[in-house]
């Protein structure tokens, strides 16, 4: 620490967490962590909704939890960025209600209510605010806020949007597992290969990092958004279920109330299980009667392996992706609640030789880290640096529903790359791209991020413009994107529709709290949408037809559903008839492009013969 | 408009260079041109930050590879060289087709062989096309390159074959 941080800027670091959040604050001693009045750091990430229409967070919202579980929602973190498509598994095992909303967007209901993930995660983030500047004495505004590294582009955009909505104002969003490895190293004296093992409640990720001189850069990252502590209490509880005792008693598992006494029976069950060799558990079945529950470690153990060793073979990943070997680590760093389990640390200490380092407090080393972050932005420690990667791979779709990469995972960020488009049709004055996150070749085993389409550009004939689009992923790991005509200089437009999440019309609505929809509005746009997408798919499919030599049956079929929706089109049907169209003939050119990637090996190896 | 990675880095356009001059070189210039570092700039420097700070990144991902190192130093010296190098000769292609086909129908048992295999392969393959460049045989070291693709594409093949099946 060279320089003491400005003292007019304040910048808070929020670990956001599944199960608990906090915040730490940079000071010239080092981070600190923020406390309430009561000495208590962790902020329970509950929200829960009153009858009389309060609003209470944290500890308040937890203790409400059992007796009124349907409108009490934990967890939230795990519904962020997604659909409620995605979500219908998960939500399975929640006692509250998980619905899909406008575009198939995850939603909480809450009685006649509902509420995005993000307005959840947005009261858990006021709460914080409220805490750090009640024992700051302070307004809090700016904030760096942590997410596990191995989130996409949706996910880190909710984290963003869920700040705003908070009132706050987010100017980085850093890896959970980097900022861990910046309270582990930053007194300087750790330089080497560091593996970070982070396994919280709800949320997996393993980082390799090399320290040196101050920059901790991260060579590659692994890990699952949907596995953590609280999928060890769901097995865990299943048992219970499925025990005999239980089964025959009066708790049904569709009853809300029944979820959550068990939920919370088998995480203190699982928390025992890490002291002792076996524990039981009294629990209450209503009307005064009680069932005992007891369990060996060995078969709790058991229960979880199979998502312990999940996480082995993402740290196997990540070891391959940095071409390095376990042999090269100095240090295995644990982070998060759930290392706590004897098994993390068995089934590490097997994997790396050695004893994990614990010198890090699993809860806050975080949110510390956060804090470090923050302090660097504001200019306190340049000689301190983070260099993140993008954990998985961008790509664009091209024809026949194939993604084609641009830019690789574990890449460096900020990463850019430049690529070229041009139009289909003379005059056309638009072009989409579509955008995909994932290691898969077809769109369909990728997760869309984002519709773009540039506008603008000069009516030319067809192919003569020559838009330069440049994607460029921040250092938060946010994808940008910058167009440009090159033919006439013309700034060409580019308007995103995100996947998942908030659209930031949407987020500007919501914090100007004016959420009158014009319904007729988002239906004309939508049909204008369909309208131009089934134009460019005809086009291009007749086109790529043209070009491409298919055997006559497929080529039949094909052009067959491109005349269909080019009546459809003329014929002026409504959004559902068309995207059903639109559909269908995607589907069948996926089809043939399945078949083409199929034989693409020998095929470029016959044309370079 | 090609960004010169050498340039940007700092270092001798050669194959041969230090792994560690250009390790030492990518993280002093990282810590002058960052987003993190320059957050009192005005909104246009931040920008023209931000886009150094990638193309750094892109570079000393260019570099760090021997094989994009060598594909950089063709493009330097003759932009349109290696794409233009599309004639294989029949016997290669003989050979690219099996190692296609031995990708394909890999097991488990075998693919670390084959893994084995194709990474000695590229690795001489690299040192025969390091020797061709520094003889400034540039058409010969892009026929090389191509030829090294076949296995560098095999390597990449097996590796997320093992990524699927886990």
């Amino acid at each position: 620490m060279s320089k003491s941080p400005d003292s007019d800027r304040l910048i808070l670091g929020i670990d956001l967490g599944t199960t608990n959040s906090l915040a730490a604050l940079m000071t010239a001693s080092g981070p600190q962590v923020i406390r309430a009045q009561d000495g208590s750091a962790l902020i329970p990430s509950v929200v829960s909704f009153a009858a009389d229409g309060s609003v209470l967070v944290g500890q308040e919202a937890k203790a409400r939890a059992l007796q009124d579980p349907e409108n009490t929602i934990y967890s939230v973190k795990r519904l962020l960025g997604r659909s409620g498509e995605e979500l219908q598994k998960e939500s399975e095992g929640l006692a509250y209600t998980v619905t899909a909303g406008d575009r198939g967007l995850a939603r909480v209901s809450i009685g006649e209510s509902s509420y995005s993930p993000e307005e959840i995660s947005a009261r858990i983030l006021g709460e914080v605010k409220r805490t750090a500047s009640a024992a700051l004495q302070r307004e809090v505004r700016d904030v760096v806020v942590t997410v596990p590294a191995y989130f996409d582009d949706a996910q880190r955009q909710a984290t963003k949007d869920a700040a705003e909505l908070a009132g706050l104002q987010c100017l980085r969003i850093v890896n959970e597992p980097t900022a861990a490895s910046l309270a582990y190293g930053i007194d300087g004296s750790k330089d080497g290969r560091v593996l970070v093992y982070d396994l919280g409640g709800g949320t997996f990720d393993v980082s390799i990092l090399r320290i040196q001189d101050g920059v901790f850069r991260v060579l590659a990252t692994a890990g699952n958004t949907q596995l953590g502590g609280d999928d060890f209490d769901r097995l865990l509880a299943e048992r219970m279920l499925g025990s005999a005792k239980l089964a025959s008693s009066a708790l049904a598992a569709s009853d809300p109330f029944a979820l959550q006494t068990i939920r919370r029976s088998a995480e203190q069950l699982k928390v025992l299980l890490s002291e002792t060799e076996i524990a039981s558990i009294s629990i209450d079945i209503g009307g005064e009667e009680s069932v005992e529950f007891s369990i060996a470690r060995q078969e709790f153990e058991d229960l979880i392996r199979p998502l312990i060793d999940e996480t082995l073979d993402c740290c196997r990943r990540a070891l391959a992706d940095a071409e390095l070997t376990i042999e090269d680590m100095d240090e295995v760093v644990l982070v998060g609640g759930s290392t706590r389990l004897p098994l993390v640390r068995k089934s590490l200490a097997d994997l790396t030789g050695r004893a994990p380092n614990c010198e890090v407090d699993p809860d806050t080393a975080v949110a510390q880290g956060a804090a470090i972050q923050a302090g660097i932005l504001a200019g306190g420690s340049a000689d301190l640096l983070l260099l993140d990667v993008i954990p998985l791979s961008l790509g664009l779709e091209t024809m026949g529903g194939v993604v084609s990469k641009l830019i690789m995972r574990n890449a460096t960020i900020p990463a850019s790359v430049t690529e070229e488009f041009s139009t289909q049709v003379d005059n056309q004055t638009a072009v989409d791209i579509n955008i995909y996150q994932g290691e898969r070749e077809k769109v369909e085993d990728c997760r869309k991020l984002a519709a773009f389409k540039l506008r603008g550009l000069p009516p030319l004939p067809a192919g003569l413009p020559r838009v330069e689009v440049t994607f460029l992923v921040d250092e938060n790991g946010v994808l940008r994107v910058l167009a440009r005509e090159l033919r006439t200089g013309t700034e060409a437009s580019i308007q995103v529709l995100p996947s998942f999440g908030l659209s930031r019309e949407e987020v500007r609505d919501m914090v100007h709290d004016s959420i009158e929809q014009a319904i007729p509005d988002l239906r004309a746009r939508a049909l204008i949408e369909v309208q131009n997408k089934a134009r460019a798919m005809v086009v291009g499919t007749r086109r790529a037809l043209e070009l491409s030599d298919l055997p006559g049956d497929e080529s039949w079929s094909l052009r067959a559903a491109v005349d269909d929706l080019d009546r459809l089109l003329s014929d002026g049907v409504d959004e559902a008839t068309l995207n059903g169209a639109v559909d269908k003939l995607s589907a069948l050119s996926m089809q043939i492009a399945d078949d083409m990637i199929s034989s693409a090996v020998t095929k470029a190896l016959r044309e370079e013969a | 408009m090609i960004v010169d990675p050498f340039a940007r880095l700092g270092i001798r356009r050669c194959m041969g260079i230090s792994k560690d001059e250009l390790e030492t070189r990518y993280l002093k210039l990282s810590k002058t041109c960052h987003p993190d570092l320059n957050r009192t700039a005005d909104v246009a420097e931040q920008a023209r930050i931000l886009s150094l700070a990638a193309e750094l990144n892109d570079a000393y991902r260019t570099l760090k590879n021997p094989w994009e190192r060598a594909r950089c130093l063709i493009d330097l010296q003759d932009p349109q060289l290696f794409t233009m190098t599309k004639k294989l000769a029949p016997t290669f292609l003989m050979t690219a087709m099996e190692l296609a086909e031995d990708v394909a129908e890999v097991n488990a048992d075998r693919a670390e062989n084959l893994r084995l295999t194709c990474k000695r392969k590229l690795d001489l393959y690299l040192e025969e096309i390091a020797e061709l460049l520094l003889r400034e045989d540039y058409a010969e070291a892009a026929v090389k390159l191509h030829e090294s693709k076949y296995y560098r594409k095999a390597l990449e093949d097996l590796n997320n074959g093992d990524r699927r099946a886990g």
